[in-house]
C-alpha cells in the first residue's frame, strides 16, 4: 500500500498504521540527520521527533505531495535548531556548523541532490577498497563497533586499527573528490 | 596525512584533548584550505554514518502513543497529559479527549479597542476548572492562535507561556528534554528548569506571572478540583505575581509546603530541608506538608516551613528571631530577564491561514528557517508575540521596504486579519511573499501616534522555496 493510502488510514484513526510509514521513510530521514550531527543517540531522537511532528501535523499534509520530502524538511529544521543550540553552548569548532547551516539554507532541492551525489560516489569508492579496509569500515560504521572490538576482530592493536581507518577514510575522500569532479 | 586531517580524525573518533581541539580550531579558522579539508572529512563521516541502518519505529510509535492515547490504562493516560494533542485529533471524533467533553470551552480573551466589546460565547460554570487553561492560552497574542485553538475553538492542554528563558533552560516533556525557547506554550506536567544563566518567566492568561530563579526547577500541573493553576517548585526559588483569582486559588507547592494564593505578590524558596515564603503584597495561606498545619501570611511577613521549627509568620527583616538558620537559597532576583525586552517583540510565529493555527516546527520561527511551500499549508502568514501582550502599534518592514504594514490591534500579523462573525475567531489573509529570501522586522510602538516611542524590534530571516 502506498504512503498516501496509509496516511489516509492514520487520519481516520488507525494510529498503528503510521508504523509502516515510519519504517518506510526512516532511512531517508536518518541519513539527513546523522550525516550532519554525527551523534548516534541525538540523531535517533531527532528522527523520532521528526516523525512525531509529522504525525501531529498530518492534517496539514497534502497527500499529493512527497511525504519523504516533507518529513525530511521537518528533520532539517530540527537539525538547524540543534546546531544553533550547540552554537549557543559553545562557539568552539563552529566552522563545520556554520557550513552546514549555510548548506541547509541553500534549499531543499540542492541539498537532496548533493546528498544523492555524495552517497553514489561513496558507494562507488567503497567497492574499490581493499578487503581489510572495507571490513574495518563496515565494523566501525555499519556495526557501530568501538576500536577495541574492531582491533580484536582483525587481530591488530588499537593504534594500528585507528591508523588503518584513518588511511581508509583519506583514501575514500580522495576517491570521492575525483568521482564528484568527474560528475 | 595533513595535520588538519589527523586532528579531524581524532575529533571524530573522540580522541582529542583540549590542546588538540584548540590547534584544530586555529587551523580551520586561520587557513581556508584547512577549513575545506576539515569540512570535507566531516561530511565524509556523515555519509559513512548515514549508511548505517537504524530502526526507530518502535520508539516513534511509543511517543505517538503518548500523544494519541490509542490504548487504555492509566500510564498511557498520564503520558497523554504530558503531550500536546494533534489539532486534527481534537475534534475528529476519533477518540474521546483526555480531558473529557467538559473541556470544550470557548475561552478566547476579548480583544482590545472595538474588538474588545464583541461578545464571545459564554463558558458554562461547570467547566470552571478549564477556564484557566483556555484563558491562559488566550493571553499572549499569537501564541494563543498557535496553541490554544482548534477549528471550533476548543481549549487545549497548554497552560501557560514561557515569556523568557536563559539559553540553557530546558523543558522535560514526556520524558524528553528539549530546549526552552521564549514564546513556547507550556503544557501540564512539563518540568521547566531555568538553567544557570538567568531566570525563566512564565505567564498565565490572567496575567499571573511566575519567575523561576536561575538553576530553579518546577513542574507545571493542570488545575484540579481545588486549584485553578498549580506549580510545584522542586528546586531553587521562584517569585510570583498572582492576579486575583476568581473561584479557585493558584496553588504553589514544594516538598515541604503548599501555598494557596488568591492574588498577591510573593517569593518562594526551597532547599533540602525547608521552604521559605516571603509575601510582599496581599495574603497567602501556607500549609506544611509534614503535619498539615497551616498559617495565613500577610504582606510584609514571611514564614519558614520545615520539620524543626514553628510554623509562625514573622515580619520580613526579622530573620534573627527565627529559631533555625534561615534557608540557604538566596532571594529570587527581581531583575527582568535581559533576553526578552520589557517592551518589545518576543517571537515570530508562522500561521496556517486556513485554520488560524500555528504550524509546528515553525513557531517560533527560527532565524534562517527554510519554508518549503510544497510541505506547508497553502495559506501562510506571520504573527508576532509581544511583551507586553498588547502594544500601541506594530510596524512591519519587509525586505527593506519600510512600513510594509502597520498593525494597531492584536493579533499582530503580516497580512490582514479579521474576526469571523460566525465563530468569533480571528482569521488571516495569506501573505503575498514569493519564493526567495526574505527579511521581516517588527517594531513595536507605545502608541499609534507619529512620535510614539519604539520598543525592541525583532528581525527574522527566512527563505521560501517551492
Amino acid at each position: 500500500m502506498d504512503t498516501a493510502s496509509i496516511l489516509q488510514r492514520v487520519l481516520k484513526g488507525e494510529t498503528d498504521a503510521y508504523a509502516s510509514v515510519v519504517a518506510q521513510h526512516q532511512t531517508a530521514v536518518w541519513r539527513v540527520v546523522v550525516s550532519i550531527l554525527h551523534d548516534h543517540e541525538k540523531s535517533r531522537e531527532l528522527v523520532e521527533q521528526a516523525f512525531v511532528e509529522a504525525y501531529l501535523s498530518l492534517d496539514q499534509f497534502d497527500s499529493s505531495r512527497d511525504f519523504t520530502l516533507w518529513v525530511k524538511g521537518i528533520a532539517r529544521n530540527l537539525v538547524r535548531e540543534e546546531l544553533r543550540r550547540k552554537t549557543r553552548e559553545s562557539k568552539r569548532l563552529e566552522v563545520y556548523r556554520e557550513h552546514v547551516l549555510a548548506r541547509l539554507n541553500a534549499g531543499e532541492e540542492e541539498e537532496n541532490a548533493r546528498e544523492d551525489e555524495l552517497r553514489a560516489s561513496l558507494a562507488r569508492c567503497r567497492e574499490k577498497l581493499p578487503e581489510q579496509s572495507a571490513r574495518v569500515l563496515n565494523l566501525r560504521y555499519q556495526q557501530n563497533k568501538g576500536f577495541d572490538e574492531i582491533a580484536t576482530e582483525i587481530g591488530r592493536t588499537v593504534d594500528a586499527t585507528r591508523q588503518l581507518l584513518q588511511r581508509t577514510r583519506v583514501g575514500l575522500k580522495e576517491c570521492i573528490d575525483r568521482s564528484m569532479a568527474q560528475a | 596525512m595533513s595535520r588538519v586531517s589527523e586532528l579531524t580524525f581524532l575529533l571524530l573518533d573522540g580522541a582529542t584533548d583540549d590542546a588538540e581541539r584548540r590547534e584544530l580550531e586555529r587551523l580551520v579558522v586561520d587557513e581556508a584550505a584547512a577549513a575545506r579539508e576539515h569540512i570535507a572529512l566531516m561530511e565524509l563521516e556523515g555519509a559513512l554514518l548515514a549508511e548505517q541502518r537504524v530502526d526507530v519505529t518502535r520508539e516513534t510509535m511509543q511517543r505517538i502513543a503518548d500523544v494519541a492515547g490509542s490504548t487504555t490504562g492509566q500510564r498511557v493516560m498520564d503520558r497523554i497529559k504530558q503531550q500536546p494533542r494533534p489539532a486534527w485529533k481534537k475534534n475528529s471524533g476519533i477518540q474521546k479527549p483526555v480531558t473529557g467533553s467538559s473541556a470544550r470551552v470557548s475561552g478566547m480573551q476579548p480583544k482590545v479597542s472595538a474588538r474588545r466589546s464583541r461578545a464571545r460565547r459564554a463558558t458554562p460554570a461547570s467547566f470552571a476548572p478549564w477556564i484557566g487553561i483556555a484563558a491562559a492560552v488566550a493571553l499572549i497574542v499569537g501564541v494563543a492562535l498557535f496553541f490554544s485553538r482548534s477549528q471550533n475553538g476548543n481549549a487545549t492542554e497548554a497552560v501557560a507561556t514561557l515569556i523568557s528563558a536563559a539559553s540553557d533552560a530546558r523543558i522535560v516533556r514526556g520524558g524528553r528534554s528539549i530546549s526552552a525557547e521564549a514564546g513556547e506554550g507550556l503544557f501540564a506536567n512539563d518540568q521547566l528548569s531555568a538553567g544557570s544563566a538567568g531566570v525563566a518567566r512564565i505567564e498565565y492568561a490572567d496575567g499571573s506571572m511566575v519567575e523561576l530563579a536561575a538553576k530553579a526547577s518546577a513542574n507545571l500541573l493542570d488545575g484540579d478540583a481545588n486549584a485553578s493553576k498549580q506549580v510545584k517548585l522542586t528546586n531553587g526559588a521562584l517569585s510570583a505575581r498572582v492576579a486575583k483569582q476568581s473561584g479557585k486559588p493558584f496553588v504553589l507547592s514544594t516538598p515541604h509546603a503548599t501555598a494557596t494564593v488568591i492574588g498577591t505578590q510573593f517569593e518562594l524558596a526551597v532547599d533540602a530541608g525547608s521552604t521559605r515564603l516571603d509575601v510582599n503584597e496581599g495574603r497567602v495561606r501556607i500549609e506544611r506538608a509534614s503535619d498539615a498545619k497551616s498559617v495565613i501570611v500577610d504582606g510584609g511577613f514571611f514564614v519558614v516551613a520545615s520539620a524543626n521549627q514553628d510554623l509562625v509568620a514573622r515580619k520580613i527583616g526579622s530573620d534573627a528571631v527565627v529559631v533555625t538558620p534561615p534557608v540557604v537559597t538566596p532571594p529570587v532576583p527581581t531583575v527582568v530577564e535581559p533576553a526578552v525586552p520589557a517592551f518589545g517583540i518576543v517571537a515570530f510565529h508562522l500561521v496556517d491561514t486556513s485554520n488560524s493555527q500555528p504550524i509546528r516546527g515553525f513557531s517560533p520561527l527560527q532565524d534562517g528557517a527554510v519554508l518549503e511551500l510544497r510541505a506547508l499549508p497553502k495559506g501562510l502568514t506571520l504573527t508576532v508575540v509581544t511583551n507586553p501582550k498588547e502594544v500601541g502599534k506594530i510596524i512591519f518592514d519587509v525586505d527593506g521596504k519600510k512600513s510594509f504594514k502597520d498593525e494597531v490591534d492584536p493579533p499582530y500579523s503580516l497580512s490582514a486579519n479579521w474576526i469571523d462573525k460566525t465563530t468569533g475567531q480571528d482569521r488571516f489573509n495569506p501573505w503575498t511573499l514569493g519564493v526567495g529570501k526574505h527579511t521581516v522586522t517588527a517594531t513595536p510602538y507605545e502608541s499609534n501616534k507619529a512620535n510614539a516611542k519604539a520598543g525592541a524590534a525583532l528581525t527574522v530571516r527566512f527563505e521560501i522555496v517551492k
